[in-house]
């Protein structure tokens, strides 16, 4: 148990609500549980959601507006909330993409071994 | 929009709080349960599954709090937070805080308590239902003597408006009157109207008890009935339902109480305690004429006709009347019509006027105090220096200083409105008792407001709350924007002297304005004292020291009777120990209204308009009315001899210019009568001082049988001797009430009240101003002084006397107070013909006026900036080379 957590990275600050909002364009609505368990799984178990987490940041993104929420019915008849991507989100998640993109391509820049930096 | 898109979702949650929570809860739930039933499904025991699916989640609690926070009012906090530094800073200079303070609340009460009277006489006089579309409908009458005046119509008129009418719903029409209730107690004079059944329908006024008028009580065969006010009821009838369909005595004659009115409602003429239907009316006038105007009349606009519409089509209609039937066949008077806005037409135009010069002074006022504040703060910024650069410096943004620099201002408005609001009810009282108490005189309808019922209402609270919060944002904007935007390495550093020329200039320019605004508020009030203290200097034509006038309502129905007991009255009155002279006559010096007639003179050819007066034969001793020429009338001028006439000099220039009017004659065109002159006696000022000398003509009441006010002159008190007055009447005639009951004094002053209202008013306002004027000085020049220790020791070092560092300041006061001059002289030239129609024997650009307002704010700028410059002598080179 523990050494199957070591394995799994905390997600980084900021990036929870892109990933929220990236399960939500894939796969369409869902409820917290399932997207949890989706990006979980998508990422090969690598990145772990401290469950509990995704609330707030589904609150944060409720706020602004990129995702609205209703109560549905599942199948076993259990009232779940379904988050569902806005016109607003999808802008939103564009944005952010792009952005990381921007970042994180500076960032393997830096840290790039220098030998393989042209001269 | 984005922005507002987020709070409307944020004022959503905040309204349905719990809804949140529950949902919240529930999700959370749900998302456990499910975790849950997948450990089981993976085969953990039931116990073991739930905790797995806990740990999993992390700390339910601390995220709920953390997403409940997403939703929170992150500026309300901030505010809350601003706020109790702001309250901590105040607290920590007291006195600051309480000049602030005190100078807010004095000026927002000052101008709540005018604003209130302005709402109350001005802008909401009534709260009729619909008061939007009623008009007061009335004729306009253009004569040579008094010019253009509105009238009232005559019976027969108003019913032909009424057929021809097409712009309006309904008409109603009414007139004042008094009437005389009996069989209470004491006989009662009690203020009333006489309306048609339209009336109370039209204004949306129902009975409180009983009914209104119904329309049959506007016929002449209508029953004999009466409403009462509810103040009436209760006061005279100790608020007995059972006064319904009771027979009281009104007039003398028994009549029904048919209703009572609901607290509050007193009527068009705002006195109104009584109220009989328009079959009073015609019994009164069994044959009303078409010159008789007595009645005043209010319509209701139909929709979709606009005032103007209205007016006009109201003037057609007397255009078309007058083609048919002229009113003054003879020429002379034009006769047309026309309708105003009920809200407009019964306010007194001279008091509306004085009472938003009034207000935009207390508004003067309240900037200056702002200006002294906003220097006051500017100081306080300076001080602050340092604080605020090192809070830049460590990241604090710049908006967040300039909010919270602004909350402290905004603390002290409010802090400043709240007291100001209690202060205001004050004011309001001392006001109240600058306004007269009944109705005066004037030509127009007013309606009288009783100043006893002004109370400050929510509405007005609402604008003076708003009033000193807009006041602390303005004189808080400059230096909150100036603190927050100040170089932070300068800050850093700065001492005093970093203090810069920008702040000086700033302060200077501020109490550039603060002298001129006080220029502007002196020069008015200097036009409005000389103006009110010409007025009471005018000579009015009669003496008034010392002498009680009132009038009697005998009970007797007929001319001869009521004449008898005034004669009487006035033998008896003359009789009593600490009379001197007692008098009748129908109208009184300096009380207003004179009753004009048309006369023809012997030798000329067209007709005159003059004041005419029945007086007793003393009425010229008692007032000490001089007789130029000829005689006054004596007790031989009787019924039976021939008819006799005094008139007034500016009479006799008038219709016998450069000839002795002694011995000529007058006739009375409707009777064909002729009465001889007799005497000239003195001009006296019927109008009050403002009034220009008119023809008057004086007979004797002795032969025309006229009633109307005895006059006492005493040799003591005349106050004191009214009971005995009283009691004189009352054996008379027991059902008499006296009435009107005032010494000629009291009748001199309410005939300037609107004049010394406006001059006391203004007065105080200036003072006020200069007050707070000379406190900004003072600030300023305190501060420059100490801003510019160093720079003065090092000119004393070098050599410089005393005498030429007091003339250094004294000159920069100077040149601030020149440089105000220059726009408040013209706004005070301004403000003054705006004051012009208001002015009485003083031009308003007189250069006397302006020189003294000049020379007293020249004065006092010297005083306050001479305390602060003689600290600057008293420096100490040496001192101030080594200080900081």
């Amino acid at each position: 148990m523990i050494t199957r957590d070591k394995a799994r990275a905390e997600i980084p600050p900021g990036t929870l609500e892109m990933l929220i909002l990236k399960t939500l364009r894939q796969f369409g609505p869902l409820h917290g549980y399932s997207i949890a368990k989706t990006i979980q799984q998508t990422s090969e178990d690598v990145l772990q959601v401290e469950e509990g987490s995704l609330y707030p940041a589904l609150q944060r993104i409720l706020l602004k507006g990129w995702v609205t929420a209703e109560w549905a019915q599942s199948a076993s008849k259990r009232r779940l909330r379904v988050y569902q991507l806005t016109p607003d989100g999808r802008e939103q998640l564009d944005r952010e993409i792009s952005q990381y993109r921007r970042v994180s391509e500076a960032i393997e820049r830096v840290i790039r071994p220098v030998t393989e930096q042209p001269a | 929009m984005k922005w507002w898109n987020q709070m409307r979702r944020r004022l959503a949650v905040l309204f349905r709080r719990d809804g949140f929570d529950r949902d919240l809860e529930e999700e959370m739930q749900a998302h456990l349960d499910l975790e849950a039933e997948e450990n089981r499904r993976n085969g953990m025991a039931a116990g073991e599954a739930r905790r797995a699916a806990m740990r999993q989640f992390g700390n339910a609690a601390l995220l709920k709090e953390t997403s409940r926070e997403t939703w929170r009012w992150r500026w309300g906090d901030n505010l809350a937070r601003d706020f109790r530094y702001a309250l901590r800073t105040l607290r920590r200079s007291p006195g600051f805080a309480a000049v602030a303070i005190a100078t807010l609340a004095l000026s927002v009460a000052a101008n709540m308590a005018v604003f209130t009277v302005i709402y109350k006489v001005v802008l909401r006089p009534v709260d009729y239902r619909d008061v939007g579309r009623l008009m007061d409908v009335h004729l306009i009458l253009t004569e040579q003597r008094r010019g253009t005046i509105p009238m009232s119509w005559s019976y027969p008129k108003f019913q032909e408006l009424v057929q021809l009418n097409r712009s309006f719903d309904a008409l109603a029409a009414f007139q004042d009157r008094e009437f005389t209730l009996s069989g209470v107690a004491i006989p009662e004079r009690v203020a009333g109207e006489v309306v048609s059944a339209r009336y109370f329908r039209m204004i949306g006024v129902a009975a409180q008890l009983g009914r209104v008028f119904v329309d049959q009580e506007d016929q002449a065969a209508g029953a004999p009935v009466v409403l009462l006010s509810d103040a009436l009821w209760r006061g005279a009838f100790g608020g007995d339902p059972g006064v319904l369909g009771r027979a009281i005595r009104v007039d003398g004659l028994p009549v029904t109480v048919a209703g009572v009115l609901p607290p509050g409602f007193k009527g068009e003429s705002g006195l109104a305690d009584m109220w009989a239907p328009m079959s009073a009316y015609l019994r009164q006038y069994p044959n009303p004429g078409r010159g008789g105007h007595n009645l005043l009349a209010i319509g209701s606009r139909k929709p979709g006709v606009s005032p103007r519409q209205a007016d006009a089509d109201v003037r057609q209609l007397v255009a078309q009347m007058e083609l048919r039937i002229p009113t003054d066949p003879h020429g002379g008077d034009k006769w047309s019509g026309g309708a105003r806005p009920l809200l407009e037409a019964r306010v007194d135009p001279a008091l509306r006027k004085s009472l938003w010069i009034l207000q935009g002074a207390t508004l003067c006022v309240l900037l200056i105090g702002c200006v002294n504040l906003a220097n006051l703060m500017l100081g306080r910024g300076m001080a602050r220096r340092r604080e605020l650069a090192i809070r830049l410096a460590m990241g604090t943004s710049r908006g967040a200083l300039l909010r919270q620099m602004l909350m402290e201002p905004v603390l002290v408005a409010l802090g400043g409105g709240a007291v100001g609001l209690l202060l205001a009810g004050w004011g309001l009282r001392l006001l109240a008792l600058a306004l007269p108490a009944g109705r005066t005189f004037q030509f127009e309808y007013v309606r009288f407001i009783d100043p006893q019922t002004f109370r400050i209402e929510l509405p007005l609270m609402i604008l003076g709350a708003l009033l000193s919060l807009g006041a602390g944002i303005l004189f808080g904007i400059v230096p909150a924007w100036q603190a927050a935007h100040a170089g932070i390495g300068e800050g850093l550093r700065g001492g005093m002297q970093a203090g810069g020329p920008r702040n000086i200039g700033l302060r200077n320019a501020l109490v550039v304005a603060q002298m001129a605004l006080t220029l502007v508020l002196l020069a008015g009030a200097d036009l409005m004292i000389r103006s009110f203290s010409a007025l009471l200097t005018t000579n009015l034509g009669a003496e008034t020291h010392r002498i009680v006038t009132m009038t009697a309502q005998p009970s007797a129905r007929n001319r001869v009777a009521w004449h008898a007991f005034f004669q009487e009255f006035e033998r008896r009155a003359a009789a009593l120990p600490g009379v001197d002279v007692a008098a009748l006559t129908d109208g009184l010096p300096a009380y207003g209204p004179d009753n004009g007639t048309t006369l023809e003179v012997e030798g000329r050819e067209d007709a005159v308009q003059t004041g005419d007066f029945a007086v007793s034969p003393a009425f010229f001793r008692l007032f000490r009315v001089p007789i130029v020429a000829g005689r006054a009338f004596d007790e031989q001028d009787g019924p039976a001899s021939p008819l006799v006439v005094v008139i007034s000099e500016s009479a006799a220039r008038r219709f016998f210019p450069g000839q002795n009017p002694v011995g000529r004659h007058i006739e009375y065109p409707q009777t064909r009568q002729q009465a001889e002159v007799k005497g000239v006696a003195g001009d006296v000022k019927f109008g009050g001082p403002r009034a220009e000398d008119g023809p008057v003509v004086y007979y004797s009441m002795r032969q025309s049988g006229a009633n109307g006010y005895l006059a006492v002159r005493t040799t003591g008190d005349p106050r004191a001797l009214t009971g005995a007055l009283r009691s004189l009447a009352h054996a008379l005639d027991p059902e008499a009430p006296v009435f009107a009951v005032r010494t000629m004094e009291e009748i001199a002053a309410a005939a300037t009240w609107r004049e010394r209202l406006a001059a006391v008013l203004l007065g105080v306002m200036a003072a006020l101003s200069l007050a707070l004027a000379a406190v900004g000085i003072y600030g300023v020049f305190s501060y420059a002084v100490a801003a510019r220790t160093r720079d003065f020791g090092v000119r004393m070092a070098l050599g410089a006397t005393r005498g030429n560092v007091l003339a250094m300041v004294v000159r920069d006061c100077a040149t601030l107070t020149g440089v105000a001059l220059l726009p408040g002289l013209p706004a005070a030239l301004g403000l003054s013909r705006l004051l012009s129609s208001q002015l009485f024997h003083v031009n308003a650009a007189n250069p006397l006026s302006y020189l003294t307002t000049t020379g007293l704010l020249v004065s006092v700028a010297f005083l306050a900036c001479v305390l602060p410059a003689r600290r600057a002598t008293r420096i100490d080179p040496a001192m101030a080379l080594r200080n900081d």
